[in-house]
């Protein structure tokens, strides 16, 4: 790919505002799932007896139905920024490319 | 109750013998149904190259099972419920970590991984830091991510091939292992990875199966079961059966209580209450998939960006789902081993306490299911053992031969054979290691691997990737000190000083050197980039923003691989050739 190409993609405004905003979203959401990991282990070190608290009588603990939870929200993470992956930044990114091909 | 322990083998009092032949039978019929159909399924046979784009990454959910199946080793499924039952729910920080790290790979990695590096994740590093010296320091500590990891694979194999078939333990490894290496010289890619979709998806079907049949008879009879498994325990401290015990098993009784009810177990590796521990442990879960040389290479092959980070995500998903069923399978574990299985589990408690799942299978199924739990274990084995021993092939001939070592001329059949070369020493050396680790927690060895890959691969990846003021110099330094610090305090932790050198206290008192050696590599990286100020260091600065160009950007269909593709990448990308 020639580098009057890459000129052409670079010169329109819509790609830095695009992939700006992919920037701002991806740290977003990956520091969303560092946060929510660093709360485990906070949980882990800081409060270890509520953790291993009995639930319902029986031999299971506070910990699993929170490891549960974390579990589900990180597969909830991932499917979110798919989403928004796919409806905003793909199709724009997509626009840009097909206009500078068109101009070259 | 007794008539479900004699079924099983008794590992301590020395004698090896078969399970039943229905379990073998089984377990043989799983294992060939899923080969035959990745060999089916991979129609264009086995190609016996090492490194070709190939097709199948054609969508996120067909590659993002290729992931799993990638990433879902022996560690995972006999390990971590291993781990549950010999630590009862401290051990659930393995499964959360199991998943955490997925999504900051898909968010920060796929597609820029994809979009610059050839084959290896060391060309994505060398887009701009190109000094030789840091491909090779790259290759090298993907090499021993792979060896400590396939070591773990060869522990598993070892201990299923020999508890089914009755072998030694030694011969069993050699078998499995001998097996693993032909099957990973003979398969191409595309053999490969079809076998790593066929095993997610039955890991997964038999994960569901096993969790289905927990909550199944957990929701009829959790609390009567709890009551069965006290009463034994009652029964044990009252004497009669425990000098039984002693005898039979040469064990000490004192630590029954602690195996029977293991809320309060303290485990060796996994010392869950100390912060540092936990710290270590969590950075080494979540940063060792960041630099997991076997992972990272299977982006290059996606056929563009986009399907690489829908792979990753859809991969999250998978495993997330994986990792929610083995929770519930842990639960299993802790409630029936402890009644239908004590006297078995607690003999292989001590023989690194691997065989739960196994065991729970038996509970469940009887010895047809525990037939087929054995092949989906051995399945997982292959694929990861498949995947390994291509990504260690890959840096060695790729990054070390055709790379650095021929500059780019070397012949695609000279790579080949020392791809191959590549593949047999690496298998050997991981089947004596596998030996030597007998006995030691699967789920901790792969720990290990993660722990370098965390503090060697991940920094120097995320610092090339996302500081504009990294250098070759900053992360040559910064990774050998990540690298070094890494296996010293691995080689003095207890796990390694005491429990498999045999040697007295350890100097080094945590299992995991991740806090202390990733924060080095990080450091190092960062003062050492700081204080450069050579003319390569300027040029690498100043290619940054062609550099997040091109990591965004994928400019049409991806170069099909050809020895001369990198070198002139290489010339076009550097005015000063």
């Amino acid at each position: 790919m020639t580098s009057d190409f890459k000129d052409l993609i670079l010169a329109n405004p819509k790609y830095e505002q695009c992939v700006r905003e992919q920037r701002v979203v991806a740290g977003k959401f990956a520091l969303l799932a560092l946060l929510v990991f660093a709360d485990y282990l906070a949980l882990l070190i800081a409060a270890p007896e509520w953790m291993a608290h009995p639930l319902w009588g029986g031999r299971m603990t506070v910990a699993l139905p929170v490891t549960l939870w974390l579990i589900v929200f990180m597969i909830a993470l991932a499917r979110r920024y798919a989403a928004y992956a796919e409806r905003a930044f793909d199709p724009q990114l997509d626009a840009i490319f097909n206009e500078a091909k068109r101009v070259f | 109750m007794a008539a479900a322990w004699t079924a099983l083998p008794v590992w301590a009092a020395g004698e090896r013998q078969p399970t039943s032949l229905s379990a073998i039978a089984a377990c043989l019929v799983a294992l060939l149904i899923a080969l035959f159909g990745a060999r089916f399924a991979a129609d264009r046979g086995y190609a016996a190259s090492y490194a070709h784009a190939d097709e199948i990454d054609r969508d996120g959910k067909r590659g993002g099972l290729a992931l799993t199946g990638a990433y879902l080793s022996a560690a995972a499924f006999l390990g971590i419920p291993a781990l549950i039952f010999a630590h009862g729910y401290d051990a659930l920080i393995l499964l959360a970590g199991l998943v955490a790290g997925w999504p900051l790979l898909a968010l920060l990695l796929a597609e820029r991984v994809h979009n610059l590096s050839i084959l290896t994740f060391a060309d994505a590093i060398s887009w701009r830091l190109q000094h030789p010296a840091l491909r090779v320091l790259l290759a090298i500590s993907a090499l021993m991510v792979c060896l400590i990891y396939l070591v773990a694979q060869m522990v598993g194999a070892g201990l299923i091939v020999g508890f089914l078939f009755g072998f030694e333990y030694w011969l069993a490894v050699v078998i499995a292992g001998g097996m693993m290496m032909a099957y990973t010289l003979m398969c191409g890619r595309i053999a490969v990875t079809w076998l790593q979709i066929v095993k997610a998806i039955f890991l997964l079907v038999c994960t569901a199966l096993l969790a289905g049949l927990v909550v199944w008879k957990l929701g009829f009879s959790a609390d009567a079961l709890y009551e069965q498994a006290l009463e034994l325990k009652t029964a044990l401290e009252a004497g009669g059966s425990e000098q039984l015990f002693e005898e039979i098993m040469g064990i000490d009784t004192g630590d029954v209580e602690a195996l029977m009810l293991n809320t309060d177990a303290q485990s060796d590796f996994f010392r869950s209450r100390d912060p540092i521990a936990i710290l270590s442990l969590g950075l080494t879960l979540v940063f060792g998939v960041l630099g997991l040389p076997h992972l990272l290479m299977r982006f290059a092959y996606a056929r563009s960006a986009r399907i690489a980070r829908q792979s990753a995500l859809w991969a999250a998903v998978w495993i997330g789902v994986f990792a929610a069923l083995l929770a519930i399978i842990g639960m299993g574990i802790v409630v029936l081993n402890t009644e239908t299985h004590f006297m078995a589990s607690f003999v292989n408690f001590h023989d690194g306490g691997d065989f739960s799942l196994l065991f729970l299978a038996h509970a469940l199924g009887d010895n047809i299911f525990m037939g087929i739990v054995a092949a989906a274990c051995l399945v997982a084995l292959l694929a990861v053992t498949a995947g390994l021993g291509h990504a260690a092939a890959t840096a060695v001939a790729h990054d070390l031969y055709a790379t650095i070592m021929m500059q780019g001329q070397a012949k695609p059949t000279s790579e080949r054979r020392i791809a191959r070369q590549t593949i047999v020493v690496l298998f050997v050396f991981a089947i004596l290691l596998g030996i030597a680790c007998a006995g030691h927690s699967i789920a901790a060895i792969v720990t290990l691997a993660l722990a370098i890959a965390a503090s060697a691969n991940a920094p120097v990846l995320l610092m090339a990737m996302f500081w504009q003021g990294c250098t070759s110099r900053g992360a040559i330094a910064g990774g050998i000190c990540g690298l070094l610090i890494a296996l010293a305090l691995m080689l003095f932790s207890p796990f390694v000083w005491e429990s498999i050198l045999h040697q007295d206290s350890a100097p080094f008192t945590y299992a995991l050197p991740t806090l202390f050696s990733m924060s080095a590599a990080f450091l190092g990286i960062w003062i050492f980039s700081l204080t450069d100020h050579s003319p390569r260091g300027k040029w690498e600065r100043a290619h940054w923003a062609e550099q997040q160009f091109r990591a965004t950007v994928d400019l049409g269909e991806r170069p099909v691989f050809q020895d001369q593709e990198s070198d002139d990448r290489n010339q076009a990308s550097n005015p000063a050739t």
